[in-house]
C-alpha cells in the first residue's frame, strides 16, 4: 500500500488513469471551473491520506474522496482561485488523438450526465467505470440492491435519449 | 445509437492522470489548509488570550486601585471569564467537528453527508444561539462599566459604551447573518436532498 503522497498518487495514475478526469468532467460543466474541482479533489486525496488504511482498496478510497468533494464542491467558494496557487492543471477535455466520432459520443454522453441529480450522475459515472454493485454500494453507502434498482433506471433513460438520435455521432 | 457505443466511447477515454507538480502541491497545501481555518483560530487564539490576560489585568486593577465594592469587582470578573470560557468551548466543539469531517472524508457517499449535515445544522444552531444572547453581551458591557465605576457610572457613561459595543457587535452580527444565509442555509439544504436521494 502507498504510504506517501507521491507514492499513492502515481498508484492512482498507474492503476486507475483518468478515474479523477471523469469526475471532474461529469462534476464541473466549465471548463474554467475543472481546474478549481481538481485541485480540491487533490487537495482533499492529500489530506485524507491517513484515512487511507490498509481496510480499503485504492480505487475505492479514490472515490470516495472524490466524489464526497465534487458533491460538497460548491461553486460560489471558487473565488479564492487568486489566492490558491494553481499546483496542478487539467488537462483539454477531449484527447484528440481519439476519433472524432468517439468524441462526440463522450461529449454527448458527459452532457447527458451533467444533467442528471447529483447521486444519480455518481451511480452512472461508477457504473460506466465498471464497478460492480456491491463496489458502488460500498462506495455511496447505498444497498447493492437499490444500486441495481436506480442504475437500471438510469441506463434507460439514457438508452432512450440515446435512441432518439437519428443521425450518426 | 445503443447504450453499449456509448459504454465503448466510455472505456476508450485515454486520459493519464496529468503530472502533478508535488512541490507545488506541498506548497499550496499548508497555507491552504490554514487558510480555511483561519476564523476558527483566530476565535480559539482570542478566547484563550483573553482568559489568560482578563484575569490578570483584573488582578493587577484591583491592586493598583481598590474597587469599592470588591463582590461586585470580581462577580464581574467571573462573569466575563465565564463568558469566555463558553466562547473557548463553542471554539472548540467547533474544531471537533471539522476533525472529524476531515476524517470522514474517505468514508461513503452517505457517511460524509451526514456528519456534514450534522455540523452544519450544529453550527446553524450555535449560530442562531449566539445572536439570541446579542442582549447578554450588552449586559455584560453595562455591568463591566458599573462594576468599576458604580459611582461616576452616568447616563452618558452607558449611552457612549452601548455606542461602542454596538459598533463592535453589529459588523461581527451582520457577518454571521450573511454566513448563516448565503452559505449555511442553501448548504443544509443541498446535504438534505442528497441524503433523501441516497436510499
Amino acid at each position: 500500500m502507498p504510504d506517501t503522497p507521491e507514492a499513492l498518487f502515481a498508484a492512482i495514475q498507474r492503476e486507475h488513469p483518468g478515474l479523477i478526469m471523469r469526475i471532474v468532467q461529469a462534476f464541473a460543466p466549465a471548463p474554467g471551473e475543472r481546474d478549481d474541482l481538481y485541485q480540491e479533489i487533490l487537495l482533499a486525496l492529500w489530506q485524507a491520506i491517513p484515512q487511507f488504511g490498509d481496510r480499503s482498496k485504492l480505487s475505492t478510497y479514490v472515490y470516495r474522496v472524490a466524489l464526497n468533494c465534487a458533491l460538497n464542491w460548491q461553486r460560489s467558494q471558487r473565488r479564492y482561485r487568486d489566492k490558491l496557487q494553481n499546483f496542478a492543471r487539467m488537462p483539454a477535455e477531449s484527447d484528440p488523438d481519439l476519433p472524432p466520432q468517439v468524441r462526440a459520443r463522450l461529449q454527448w454522453l458527459y452532457a447527458r450526465i451533467h444533467e442528471l441529480p447529483p447521486v444519480d450522475r455518481s451511480l452512472i459515472l461508477l457504473s460506466l467505470d465498471r464497478l460492480d454493485y456491491e463496489a458502488i454500494a460500498e462506495i455511496t453507502g447505498m444497498s447493492a440492491s437499490n444500486v441495481g434498482v436506480r442504475l437500471h433506471r438510469i441506463k434507460q433513460r439514457l438508452a432512450a435519449a440515446a435512441a432518439e438520435i437519428t443521425h450518426e455521432i | 445509437m445503443k447504450f453499449e457505443d456509448l459504454e465503448n466511447a466510455w472505456s476508450s477515454q485515454p486520459t493519464p492522470l496529468p503530472a502533478v507538480d508535488f512541490a507545488a502541491l506541498q506548497r499550496a497545501t499548508w497555507p491552504e489548509m490554514r487558510r480555511r481555518t483561519r476564523f476558527l483560530r483566530y476565535e480559539l487564539g482570542g478566547a484563550v488570550f483573553v482568559l489568560i490576560a482578563y484575569p490578570l489585568l483584573s488582578v493587577a486593577n484591583y491592586l493598583y486601585h481598590r474597587p469599592a465594592n470588591a463582590l461586585l469587582f470580581w462577580g464581574n470578573v467571573a462573569v466575563h471569564v465565564a463568558g469566555w470560557i463558553a466562547v473557548l468551548g463553542y471554539t472548540l466543539r467547533r474544531l471537533r467537528r471539522h476533525r472529524a469531517l476531515l476524517r470522514e472524508s474517505a468514508g461513503s457517499v452517505r457517511s460524509f453527508a451526514t456528519v456534514s449535515l450534522e455540523a452544519t445544522a450544529a453550527e446553524m444552531r450555535e449560530n442562531r444561539l449566539a445572536l439570541a444572547l446579542t442582549p447578554l453581551v450588552f449586559g455584560l458591557a453595562w455591568l463591566s462599566g458599573y462594576a468599576r465605576h458604580p459611582a461616576g457610572y452616568t447616563a452618558e457613561a452607558f449611552a457612549t459604551q452601548t455606542v461602542i459595543v454596538a459598533a463592535i457587535l453589529l459588523p461581527l452580527i451582520g457577518a454571521v447573518w450573511r454566513h448563516h444565509r448565503r452559505y449555511l442555509a442553501p448548504r443544509k439544504e443541498q446535504l438534505q436532498d442528497l441524503l433523501r436521494d441516497l436510499p
